[in-house]
């Protein structure tokens, strides 16, 4: 008969408690492996606060890890229909999990986003680059860009 | 699965139209570091900042380490070296359509110019003088467009027989290198980016089949006999890091007819980084042979065996005259192999596993050479070159 799961709480930007299994978390963030490993977290009391991550956006990034923890030996089409039903989410709910991603160090959910935002941008022109990336203020004197479009056209 | 998927597309991806926050600094690099070098390069003039990272010797070393492990990131190209410029194709929709091909790009150079080796996205260039010969070399990335000023690196002069040169990648210095020279001439390495060369002391008692070597593994290697006994055949492989040559043994081939020719028309390729061979064996028959582990002659390993009714076709054929090199082979064994006849040089394609040729009407009057590389970011301004856009794309 095994102990209990062990359970760690992570605490969210609206200080919503989120308790999630200890290893789930620890095989994917290497932030929370660091903290368990170095004793920094202490089971009775700690909570791990987060407070650049929403509670939207915490509860997927658990769901993720939860998923690819139970599910890492499904076939790889399957685990990729997974993933791509998980980031279906609008830009602001990607840059959310992205940020939450990067902060925790989620190193194949970071991966998976920006093989994402890669496709997003893959093949566009460079007028379509600047509306996806919010680039307002390209840098370049009104001579370099009237030459840059001068001389290639088709990529804008 | 896929089919699910795409049925559904419309309710995916909400953020494939969209704008994003602005993301921080360290981001971008990861995003756009994942990109075919092909892609990224157009997005140097999305802005200053994007530029400045494109452009810079770190980021084109993490896209070059990144593009060699992963093959499928930046797709194989073949550049087909003409009296009238440089056409490239790429490897992938050669396969798919061979005949007639499309050019991806068309380049044609103000100078006389020929190939002198490639590596890393980097083409070593060399300048024809009016006598044929060459003294001053360059580097070119065609994928940039950027060279380095011609460098004179020869006094004019007759290239002796047994001639040899080379240009590759030496990962322990990180820099590029040419080597050149012949026994009666002596060996000279010369480092892009340094002014100055080394001459090697070693003797180097053998004959190149040709003058050209192959790039593999931090070596440059020759199929050469022993400068006393003709019929004495073996790879000369010479490391670029420690400047040092040694001698390795081709395929074991026993049971082979193997005589003079086996060696003489043998011409070393490069697939999935390891060297390979292709002899005509017994003069009914092609094989192909790969060396799994560089410098471990246990490791030589037959690939496949191309019949000869599906050899090439009759009017081309000179039973013992002629050479094959291999060039590509994709993930399902189709081959892409360049055979040499007279002067010139036709490309064939085949399937390993159903034993079938195909020809890509490629062959043109003047074709001299081709070489299969993968596109870099890497610039000669990174050695420490001065670096100016070079040759002119003709649609």
């Amino acid at each position: 008969m095994g102990s209990p799961v062990k359970k760690i709480m992570l605490c969210s930007s609206e200080k919503e408690i989120f308790s999630v299994e200890e290893q789930v978390m620890v095989q994917h963030s290497v932030i929370i492996n660091n903290m368990i490993e170095d004793g920094s977290y202490n089971h009775e009391e700690s909570k791990i606060p987060l407070d650049c991550v929403d509670s939207k956006t915490l509860k997927k990034v658990i769901d993720y890890c939860t998923h690819h923890t139970h599910h890492h030996n499904d076939n790889q089409e399957d685990l990729e229909a997974w993933d791509a039903q998980f980031l279906n989410v609008d830009s602001n709910g990607l840059y959310d999990l992205l940020m939450a991603a990067n902060y925790l160090e989620i190193r194949n959910l970071l991966d998976l986003i920006y093989g994402t935002i890669k496709n997003m941008i893959k093949g566009k022109k460079i007028d379509e680059i600047r509306r996806i990336f919010n680039i307002k203020d390209h840098g370049f004197t009104p001579e370099e860009e009237e030459q840059n479009r001068k001389e290639y056209p088709h990529f804008y | 699965m896929r089919g699910n998927l795409l049925g559904t597309t419309d309710k995916r991806h909400k953020h494939l139209s969209s704008t994003l926050r602005i993301l921080p600094d360290d981001i971008i690099p990861e995003i756009l570091v994942r990109l075919p070098a092909s892609s990224v390069v157009k997005f140097k003039i999305v802005c200053k900042s994007w530029n400045a990272l494109i452009s810079s010797p770190k980021f084109a070393s993490d896209h070059l380490h990144r593009s060699t492990a992963d093959p499928t990131m930046t797709r194989p190209q073949l550049l087909l070296e003409t009296d009238r410029g440089f056409g490239i194709f790429s490897v992938q929709s050669l396969f798919k359509n061979p005949s007639p091909p499309t050019e991806d790009a068309c380049f044609q150079m103000d100078d006389d110019v020929r190939i002198l080796g490639s590596c890393n996205g980097l083409f070593c260039l060399a300048l024809i003088s009016g006598n044929r010969l060459w003294e001053s070399i360059r580097l070119w990335n065609p994928c940039t467009r950027l060279a380095s000023d011609w460098w004179k690196i020869r006094q004019e002069g007759h290239m002796n027989w047994g001639y040899m040169y080379g240009f590759g990648y030496d990962h322990v210095h990180d820099n590029y290198k040419f080597l050149e020279g012949s026994w009666a001439l002596g060996y000279k390495v010369h480092t892009f980016g340094s002014k100055s060369w080394t001459t090697i002391i070693q003797d180097l008692p053998f004959y190149p089949r040709q003058a050209i070597g192959k790039f593999v593994n931090g070596t440059l290697n020759w199929v050469a006999h022993t400068r006393n006994n003709s019929l004495e055949w073996v790879i000369l492989s010479f490391d670029l890091a420690n400047e040092n040559c040694c001698p390795m043994s081709l395929p074991n081939m026993d049971h082979v007819d193997y005589d003079y020719s086996t060696g003489a028309y043998t011409m070393l390729g490069v697939l999935r980084n390891n060297l390979c061979v292709c002899f005509n064996e017994n003069f009914s028959r092609l094989a192909l042979w790969e060396m799994k582990e560089h410098g471990v002659q246990e490791s030589w390993t037959k690939l496949l065996t191309i019949p000869r009714e599906h050899d090439v076709p009759r009017a081309y054929e000179f039973p013992r005259l002629h050479s094959f090199r291999v060039l590509y082979i994709m993930e399902n064994d189709d081959v892409l192999v360049v055979y040499y006849y007279s002067n010139a040089c036709k490309l064939l394609m085949f399937n390993a596993n159903v034993g079938q040729l195909s020809h890509p009407n490629l062959y043109k009057a003047g074709l001299l050479n081709c070489y299969v590389y993968h596109e870099s970011l890497v610039s000669p301004s990174h050695l420490g070159l001065p670096s100016f856009l070079y040759g002119s794309t003709i649609d």
